[in-house]
């Protein structure tokens, strides 16, 4: 009797956080090496994760059905677990039934973010820059996009800079200095003179009082070395 | 009559630092130099300058009252009784400063342009609305700045506005043409290390350094008897507002009243038997 009375499920929406798994192209056996070696270097990486194909960077083609159907093989085989399709172009109604996963009509994310994502690691690696000649006061706040900030004067007490790529200072740095704000570890600070309030790289940050104490206020460069740590060295 | 004067804003940030002070001393200097001078207090809501200029009770009409056509920009200059070329503009005391509008203070000046060759606005504390009415429309400012890192700090940050904010920045004109005084200067203390050295104050900002005035007795007594201090003759404080102006009128003059004066052998040499006493 108590059974008819309380329901046996409900439904409720969540945001879930997804992977989605873009394919770049459809070659099967570049796909396999390049887990492969994903996975040697962290094998549990796939483990029992779900995974969202997306098929935006694919030509649709006439034996895509073949090659799905092998792709998800492949990607339970690394412990991946397909359960829905996106961006599959016409083919995609014939698709769901017999892949036995969920058909997205309109993609999880933006199709802007897939487009930036490969892009924007390149975009850090051009060598734009942004040079500013006068002093950059307490208050003001430069950031350089995608790009290397080049200061020639001093920057202030209470002045910021910020930078996707490294930051140079030739005159004395007071204020803060962000490199790599966009995750960027490979990004450097450089300055003629460190009297700075904080400095970061990469997110990673050190206010003044955590310097090294051997550290001479003259030319500096600030870096991260492999185990994440900020490295501050006289140059 | 093609007279085009020359604005001048003394702005500081910090409260407290000697704007006024050098707002009177420097507008009297300039205007017994020869030059016609105008002197606006923009502290509406506060109003010290007519005080410290000792003219308060010839106040009939202020900045405020011109702004709202109320009267007459002459009926409301006060002419100073010291020294010829030199009026007066005060502020109101009964209104608050959002009372300034940028139309009204730019009408005010293009009029006074015509007058006078040099028109100094005594900027309020801070950086909002009546700093930025006092510093929009300046050609040239002068920054006061104690030698203390919060109003050094503060100085920076007038310093950033008045490259980002005013007229000449907002038009992409020629800069406006920055000069550093340092007031209440205290070589001793400086010694003593309670106080930051000209150097080090002229090296955070990075401004041509115009003046140092030395923390003198002479400028309290001055404030109160409402006569300013650069007209109390043999104080430091006067000449070094004197060696100020001159400095701005492009004379080469070295600074004065930055170091400790000399000692004499028997003083230096009773204190060292009085250390050495204590000491032992």
């Amino acid at each position: 009797m108590a059974t008819a009375h309380t329901p046996a499920f409900k439904l409720k929406a969540h945001a879930t956080i997804l992977s989605t798994f873009y394919l770049l192209n459809d070659d099967i056996n570049q796909l396999q090496a390049q887990l492969h070696t994903s996975m040697q270097q962290a094998p549990n990486f796939f483990k029992q994760t779900p995974v969202v194909i997306d098929l935006s960077h694919l030509h649709p083609k006439e034996d895509q059905a073949t090659d799905l159907q092998t792709l998800c093989t492949v990607l339970r085989q690394y412990g991946m677990i397909p359960i829905a399709i996106q961006n599959a172009g016409t083919y995609s109604e014939t698709l769901k039934d017999e892949l036995e996963i969920a058909l997205l009509s309109q993609p999880l994310s933006s199709s802007k973010v897939t487009t930036h994502t490969p892009s924007s690691s390149t975009k850090i690696a051009e060598s734009n820059n942004q040079i500013i000649t006068q002093t950059v006061r307490s208050g003001q706040s430069i950031y350089a996009r995608h790009k290397d900030l080049i200061v020639l004067a001093a920057v202030s007490h209470g002045a910021e800079l910020l930078a996707d790529g490294h930051i140079h200072v030739y005159g004395t740095l007071r204020g803060r200095a962000l490199a790599g704000v966009s995750g960027d570890k490979q990004a450097r600070i450089f300055c003629h003179c460190l009297e700075a309030q904080l400095v970061a790289i990469a997110g990673i940050y050190q206010l003044n009082e955590q310097f090294p104490s051997t550290l001479k206020p003259t030319c500096t460069q600030i870096y991260l070395t492999q185990q994440e740590y900020l490295t501050f060295s006289n140059l | 009559m093609n007279k085009r004067a020359q604005i001048i804003v003394i702005t500081s940030g910090k409260g407290g630092v000697g704007k006024t002070t050098s707002s009177a001393a420097i507008s009297i200097g300039l205007a017994s130099r020869g030059y016609k001078t105008v002197v606006i207090d923009f502290d509406v809501g506060l109003r010290n300058l007519d005080l410290l200029m000792g003219c308060e009770r010839r106040v009939v009409y202020d900045l405020i009252n011109v702004i709202h056509n109320e009267a007459k920009l002459s009926q409301a200059l006060i002419k100073d009784k010291r020294v010829e070329n030199l009026s007066i503009l005060a502020a109101s005391q009964t209104r608050d400063k959002n009372a300034l509008s940028l139309t009204g203070v730019e009408s005010i000046l293009d009029e006074l342009r015509s007058k006078f060759d040099y028109i100094i606005c005594d900027s309020p504390a801070g950086i909002e609305h009546g700093a930025l009415m006092a510093m929009y429309f300046a050609d040239q400012a002068i920054i006061t700045t104690n030698p203390e890192i919060s109003s050094v700090r503060d100085s920076d940050r007038i310093l950033g506005i008045l490259a980002s904010k005013t007229h000449r920045a907002k038009q992409e004109l020629e800069p406006i043409k920055e000069h550093l005084l340092v007031t209440r200067y205290n070589p001793l203390r400086v010694q003593k290390g309670e106080m930051l050295s000209v150097h080090d104050v002229h090296d955070i900002l990075a401004i041509p350094l115009l003046g140092v005035i030395p923390e003198s007795q002479a400028v309290l007594k001055a404030s109160n008897s409402g006569i300013p201090v650069i007209l109390d003759e043999p104080s430091d404080a006067s000449q070094a507002y004197k060696d100020t102006i001159s400095r701005f009128l492009g004379e080469t003059l070295p600074h004065r009243f930055i170091t400790t004066p000399k000692r004499k052998l028997w003083s230096r040499l009773f204190s060292t038997n009085i250390q050495e006493i204590t000491a032992g």
